[in-house]
């Protein structure tokens, strides 16, 4: 079974998309992460067509077993770990070509730091996302009803397979949250306030504008900023991110 | 779209220019925002991070290299001017509450965000500044993505400004002989009475004395 | 009362310091450190504590807690310490015929589960976040509080288990503490644990405070925590029947065969349903009881989470209206209570005739949404 699986693995992998180019820019994020800055430069960079998957996180297992599910170090997960796999080296049935999850921040930059590359940043991460959604042509409104379905069914979502022959930027929202490096939130306005230590419905000021589309977008923020580092879940992933060479 | 449109326009604003405002918008307080530190609810040793470090007398180490003396660890950078100092001489008020007899089992260690400016030399001079002789303090210059991990473990958040200061949280962290977490004090300039009691307990109950 | 405040001192200095404290009031029993009192009421709660935890029990724990529209009765004198426990985790409810959603709740009911208590007890309350687990409460579990029957017994939502992995929080408005400290929000897998003491009667509200708030509570998160004076209602021995009723707004939208949480809706404050106890049909199915001639008491809250209720009782008048709860707010003869966000009012009236009284939020394009509900009465029985 093991065997077989591994097979299965590697041909995925070996089937999986080259990371895509996201070509620098001038960019105004939807959320105003301080007051005083409302746009922000963003260098070439590449990042992973699709979440990282099954398939390709066994690979990497079997490459580095200090991340086996018995042998990852506690400090670095919640407990959870790879909880649904059934072995070491062995992912679900069914599980090749979807989005890996149960895999805490420190995993997903053990991963990302094997293939040579880093988690995305927030900021590009987000700026992926622009992207994406003007190549998608996405209304603001569809965008956001995508973004709020998925959080009312998140399983449903995660466990759709990935189109892993993608050329292009894909799965950015209908799939999983996706880990990024900096993902503790630090909203400042002014000194001495944060959002972490501020309270509820008060964030409105950080918004750049009140559509619907920033409103899921926030959420994604909100939400993602208050998973910590050890957390795994089963709608939780990643990408990785490569600098230009 | 359009709201988003129009916000572009209105602010113009190319990189240079943000950040000229962010200088603007900070010039009372050149220093950092505060962020509130991050809850920890793990309870195991942050020393299974395996990156190298550089110390500020030369040296490569990873932090395993810290085990069995408590850890009193506190994250800064050198060209910090208000809240950095503060937190350096905290981590002195702390060893100098400390009985005689105690103090040579503890090791301050002062861990640098900036991985660009505080160079292993800068650091040194940044040590020499705070006296307390050979072997007391332990500066640290590592790379981005270990800066990270670490400040992640022990709940310190900091995030890199355009104008190349830190905004961050103000921590001082006691670690046991094994590198686990076992008291931390939030702010600047606050009572040393429950880092003295915590490192004390982690000699104590280490016997660390009788070696 | 400077005296109260005390600094680190050994441990050993609780046990006197305890016994002290009937100098001040025999029924405030300080129970840390940090406590001090001003006017009867305690102070200085200590840390919330966050941390994991491998518990599987019972997701709801208190001998106080219900399901609405029950209120426990409190069955002691005096002051109590409640150990009460509501886990949060996402539940699929029905909130209409055919209509049904993923929502996110305190111990899987819409509204959550009802906290009595009495002014000046204290709660050491904790609550793990099982988002990422199917959590089922429709079956008796050992140990659970009255609210664990009251659910298994009345199926009207058709609760079924569902994984949302999503951080969460607790706000308890009936606690005086620091929030950014004790309604910290907690990722997956993590408890919260933190104490506060009912310093004030009435009849409060409790929610996520975890960004978007107006999402969190729209989701379900909310429900009642009625403190009752510590020297009662002056009504209390004429009242027979003591029922809770929580108003909220649902905003969902259909997408395929189920419903999801509508954000623009919300934002717009235009809801799809306005219900009674989480279903159009709560108070219909399971209409409230009495009989002719009884003082019936409502705690009535409006939960929003943006939405004012105007509610009124066909047929019937508030003789007594307790503004949010505290018996010091009297108003008298009133036809309608107009409850902002998170305001509440405990209601009395006298059930005049056997005959079906409805309950309604007299902005009827609540009503029409499904903000109403019957109390039926008996023949008269004194």
């Amino acid at each position: 079974m093991t065997k077989w699986l591994s097979v299965f693995g590697f041909i995925a992998v070996a089937a999986s998309a080259e990371p895509v180019l996201v070509t620098g820019g001038k960019y105004t994020p939807a959320i105003l992460l301080d007051e005083s800055v409302q746009s922000l430069v963003m260098e070439d960079f590449k990042l992973d067509a699709t979440p990282v998957t099954y398939a390709q996180y066994l690979e990497f297992v079997k490459a580095n077993p200090k991340w086996q599910r018995a042998h990852a170090a506690a400090i670095f997960h919640d407990g959870n770990y790879l909880i649904s796999w059934p072995g070491n080296t062995e992912i679900p049935k069914g599980y090749a070509e979807r989005a890996v999850t149960e895999v805490s921040w420190f995993a997903a930059r053990a991963y990302c730091s094997a293939k040579g590359g880093r988690l995305p940043t927030l900021d590009e991460w987000e700026y992926a996302s622009s992207q994406y959604l003007q190549q998608q042509q996405l209304s603001d409104q569809a965008y956001a009803q995508m973004l709020f379905g998925r959080h009312s069914n998140p399983t449903a979502y995660s466990q759709q397979p990935l189109d892993v022959n993608s050329k292009a930027l894909a799965h950015m929202h209908n799939r999983v949250n996706e880990w990024v490096e900096d993902f503790q939130l630090m909203l400042t306005s002014g000194d001495n306030n944060d959002i972490l230590s501020s309270s509820c419905g008060d964030s409105a000021r950080f918004m750049a504008d009140f559509g619907d589309a920033s409103y899921a977008t926030f959420f994604r923020y909100q939400s993602r900023s208050n998973y910590r580092a050890q957390s795994t879940t089963s709608t939780l992933g990643f990408r990785c991110a490569y600098d230009m060479e | 779209m359009k709201p988003l449109m129009i916000a572009i326009a209105a602010a113009s604003l190319v990189f240079g220019s943000a950040m000229a405002q962010d200088h603007s918008h900070h010039h009372n307080h050149k220093d950092h925002t505060t962020l509130g530190a991050a809850q920890v609810s793990q309870e195991d040793s942050i020393y299974h991070l395996d990156g190298e470090w550089q110390t500020h007398t030369g040296e490569t180490i990873q932090l395993a290299e810290l085990q069995g003396q408590p850890v009193l660890v506190s994250m800064i950078y050198g060209s910090c001017t208000t809240a950095c100092p503060v937190l350096v001489n905290d981590a002195r008020r702390v060893y100098q509450a400390l009985p005689e007899a105690y103090r040579k089992h503890v090791k301050l260690l002062m861990v640098s965000f900036d991985q660009d400016r505080d160079t292993p030399a800068a650091l040194a001079e940044y040590a020499n500044k705070y006296g307390l002789g050979e072997n007391v303090w332990l500066f640290l210059h590592g790379q981005d993505d270990n800066i990270r991990a670490l400040a992640t473990l022990l709940g310190v958040r900091y995030r890199k400004r355009a104008d190349g200061d830190f905004d961050h949280s103000n921590l001082v962290t006691v670690l046991d002989t094994k590198g686990r977490i076992v008291q931390r004090t939030e702010g600047l300039n606050r009572p040393v009475d429950e880092a003295v009691a915590a490192l004390m307990k982690v000699i104590d109950d280490n016997h660390l004395m009788h070696h | 009362m400077k005296s109260f405040v005390k600094t680190a001192l050994a441990s050993a200095l609780l046990v006197s310091f305890a016994g002290c404290t009937g100098v001040v009031d025999a029924n405030v029993p300080l129970k840390h450190d940090s406590e001090y009192v001003i006017d009867g009421k305690i102070y200085g709660m200590p840390k919330a504590k966050i941390y994991r935890d491998e518990y599987n029990g019972p997701a709801v724990v208190g001998d106080y807690v219900t399901m609405v529209p029950h209120l426990a009765e409190l069955d002691y004198e005096g002051n109590k310490e409640h150990e009460v426990r509501m886990d949060v985790f996402s539940q699929n409810v029905e909130v209409a015929p055919g209509v049904s959603y993923n929502a996110w709740t305190f111990g899987g009911s819409v509204p959550g589960p009802v906290l009595h208590v009495r002014e000046g007890d204290r709660v050491v309350f904790k609550m793990k976040n099982r988002s990422t687990e199917e959590v089922v409460i429709t079956k008796p579990f050992k140990g659970a509080a009255p609210y664990y029957n009251q659910v298994a017994t009345n199926q009207l939502q058709k609760h079924k288990p569902v994984v949302a992995p999503m951080p969460h929080s607790m706000d308890f408005h009936s606690g005086t503490v620091a929030a950014n400290d004790k309604w910290a929000t907690i990722a997956p897998g993590e408890t919260i644990e933190f104490e506060w003491i009912a310093n004030y009667a009435g009849t409060y509200m409790y929610h996520c405070g975890t960004s978007s708030v107006l999402m969190h509570t729209a989701m379900g998160q909310y429900g009642a925590v009625v403190v009752s004076p510590k020297e009662g209602y002056p009504t209390d021995d004429q009242v027979d029947q003591e029922y809770v009723i929580v108003q909220s707004e649902l905003y969902l939208e259909q997408m395929g065969d189920s419903y999801i949480y509508d954000h623009s809706a919300a934002l717009a404050r235009d809801p799809s349903h306005v219900v009674f106890n989480g279903h159009v049909s709560s108070l219909s199915e399971n209409p409230l009881k009495a009989n002719e001639g009884d003082r019936v008491r409502i705690h009535f809250l409006n939960a929003g989470p943006s939405g004012t209720s105007s509610f009124h009782v066909i047929g019937a008048i508030f003789d007594m209206v307790w503004a949010e709860g505290d018996p010091r707010n009297t108003w008298y003869g009133m036809q309608t209570v107009l409850l902002g966000a998170s305001s509440s009012a405990t209601v009395e009236f006298i059930v005049p005739e056997e005959g079906v009284y409805k309950l309604v939020d007299h902005e009827f394009a609540d009503a029409e949404r499904g903000a109403a509900g019957a109390l039926y009465a008996g023949p008269r029985k004194k």
